[in-house]
């Protein structure tokens, strides 16, 4: 169970993270024109005056409330702020992972039967290239194409099934192409094992030898990736979200940078930190389901 | 001092010597060694090559296409697409390398000291590192650039962070690789104090395994660092910074694309190239690992 001490470490991290900003956030809520003591009372209403110990305290008790303070910019809570944000992105995101996951391992193993022909140089060559472009730029690509020239699906993303399609696949291209690499290689290295030769010895054929007995075992580290992917997938949702302008958790992390929004960027961090230990708990107690060698105490 | 230098250097260009040779015969690797080895060129000599000046408008050629006098058009304010690109080379791949060698260097040598040390000191860096690595990807710039302001140093101290927990991580792992094995066991019968162990035994080791993984480290922080320009947090305008370039132009998509497609596909190449020549080093160093 690493999921604890992370998390006590992630909620110290970001607790610092408004104390280490230069200038004053009493200063920064009330407004450059604000006099003295509204400043002040500005500074007690949010516990500003009181030790860093007190101010974790409430930090904390806060924490467990729901309570992320107030958004400077939307003049809101920042949970309101947050819950208003998150199905976008969590539609988005698990859409992307699935997308990826399934592709990529069908990818993987396609790349892995034909080894060193054609098909696996092709499957290898466009996974490097999915991961070595840009979010960004694919998203521009894809805009050009589908929205500019073919005119067929929309410019700027939503939660409905058009507005979906170009993020979507913006966002799994990268994963997809990690997947595909790691599934492929998983497959290869395991058809390398004697028991699987041992298959091949008695008669079976290679296609009941790769699908009964390298295939499953093969796709367990796989999980690992995927597990690993989606928390990379959850930061890519800031780059995704900014360019299709969809306005999920990372597009909402940008707005609230841009506007010095403290509060706000200091509940985002901590959601998107949240998911990601989250997902790798998941990801452990599946692992333990699947693979019953491996026990967590 | 030379006594201590001298096996050091040898080990290295030896190392070198043979890598290069086999790289050379690798066929994605020696792909990735020409773009690396382009961009890096143009790191250095892309501003003096430039035909243009990268910042000078020209408001007889706005938002052009390909020309015979811009090959790669011109931006809104009929600056040379291409004179932009070259230039912009110093500011996005000096970038990314300063920023993968800094993380390497300082999580690098974290790890190493937090395996070689042991105990608390161990505990609480691998703690650290956890926590540092539950905001994946770009989302520790962001944070860290939410408190220093956009800017040159802002984009490499971000970028550098983000690599810092990874470095220390895979150096720990190496560090406590080599603890284990005979020669360090002997150095330590013999006398030797633990940080010359560390230093002259330990070190050497370990900084095969962070060069390779700093390559492949390049492309996925060269993808951070212009990320971060594109979303405006980075380096900011008018210096011809590549994902900079990028946003300025996705307003003008549908007049001129060419400014777009320009400058990504121009990262695109040079991430490509530091992953492909990351797979070649890989391959080549241990060929046990087939991926």
């Amino acid at each position: 169970m690493q999921a604890v001490p992370t998390l006590i470490g992630v909620i110290i991290l970001i607790f610092f993270f408004v104390r280490a900003l230069p200038g004053d956030p009493a200063r920064l809520y009330a407004g450059v024109d604000a006099d003295a003591a509204t400043v002040q009372a500005v500074r007690v209403q949010m516990g500003l005056d009181r030790s860093l110990p007190e101010q974790f305290g409430y930090f904390v008790s806060g924490l467990a409330r729901g309570d992320l303070g107030m958004s400077f910019r939307a003049r809101m809570p920042v949970s309101t702020l947050l819950t208003q944000h998150f199905r976008a992105t969590l539609v988005l995101a698990s859409l992307a992972i699935t997308v990826a996951t399934l592709l990529g391992v069908l990818l993987g193993i396609m790349a892995a039967r034909k080894r060193n022909s054609i098909v696996d140089l092709g499957i290898t060559s466009v996974s490097v290239l999915g991961i070595s472009t840009p979010a960004f730029f694919l998203g521009i690509l894809l805009i050009y194409l589908f929205a500019v020239k073919l005119r067929v699906l929309p410019v700027a993303g939503s939660v409905s099934v058009k507005g979906l399609v170009l993020p979507t696949a913006t966002l799994a291209v990268a994963s997809l192409g990690t997947i595909a690499r790691f599934a492929r290689s998983s497959l290869l290295e395991t058809i390398g094992n004697d028991y699987v030769r041992t298959a091949t010895a008695k008669g079976l054929s290679r296609a009941r030898v790769v699908n009964k007995h390298a295939l499953r075992n093969s796709l367990i580290p796989v999980i690992t990736i995927v597990g690993l992917q989606f928390g990379f997938l959850l930061s890519g949702t800031v780059i995704v979200e900014t360019v299709f302008n969809y306005h999920g958790l990372g597009w909402l992390l940008i707005q609230s940078v841009e506007a010095r929004d403290y509060p706000a960027v200091q509940g985002l961090m901590l959601v998107f930190a949240l998911q990601f230990i989250a997902i790798n708990l998941i990801v452990d107690v599946l692992y333990g389901l699947i693979d019953p060698r491996i026990t967590y105490d | 001092m030379t006594e201590r230098v001298a096996p050091a250097k040898r080990a290295k260009s030896a190392f070198s010597r043979s890598t290069f040779g086999k790289l050379l015969h690798h066929r994605s690797g020696s792909v990735g060694l020409v773009l690396t080895g382009m961009f890096v060129t143009l790191a250095v000599v892309g501003p003096w090559i430039a035909p243009y000046s990268p910042s000078a408008p020209n408001y007889a050629h706005l938002a052009a296409g390909s020309t015979a006098e811009h090959w790669l058009g011109t931006d809104a304010f009929g600056r040379d697409t291409l004179s932009r690109i070259l230039a912009g080379a110093r500011y996005s791949v000096t970038i990314g390398l300063a920023a993968t060698l800094i993380g390497a260097l300082v999580g690098g040598s974290w790890g190493v000291l937090a395996g070689f040390l042991g105990g608390w000191f161990d505990n609480l860096s691998m703690r650290l590192v956890d926590v540092l690595l539950a905001f994946p990807g770009i989302l520790i710039a962001i944070g860290l650039v939410t408190l220093t302001g956009p800017g040159v140093g802002p984009v490499v101290f971000a970028s550098a962070v983000f690599g810092i927990p990874v470095f220390a991580r895979l150096a720990r792992g190496s560090t406590l690789e080599v603890k284990s094995r005979a020669f360090i066991e002997a150095a330590n019968a013999l006398g030797m104090q633990r940080l010359q162990v560390m230093g002259r035994h330990v070190v050497p080791q370990v900084i095969a395994p962070i060069l390779v993984y700093a390559t492949l480290r390049s492309g996925s922080t060269l993808l951070v660092a212009s990320g971060l320009s594109f979303l405006g947090l980075g380096v900011q305008a008018p210096a011809p910074e590549w994902g900079g370039m990028l946003s300025d132009a996705q307003l003008w998509l549908a007049v001129q694309p060419l400014m777009a497609f320009s400058p990504g596909v121009t990262i695109t190449l040079a991430v490509l190239g530091f992953n492909l020549l990351g797979d070649g080093l890989r391959d080549v160093l241990d060929p046990s690992v087939r991926r």
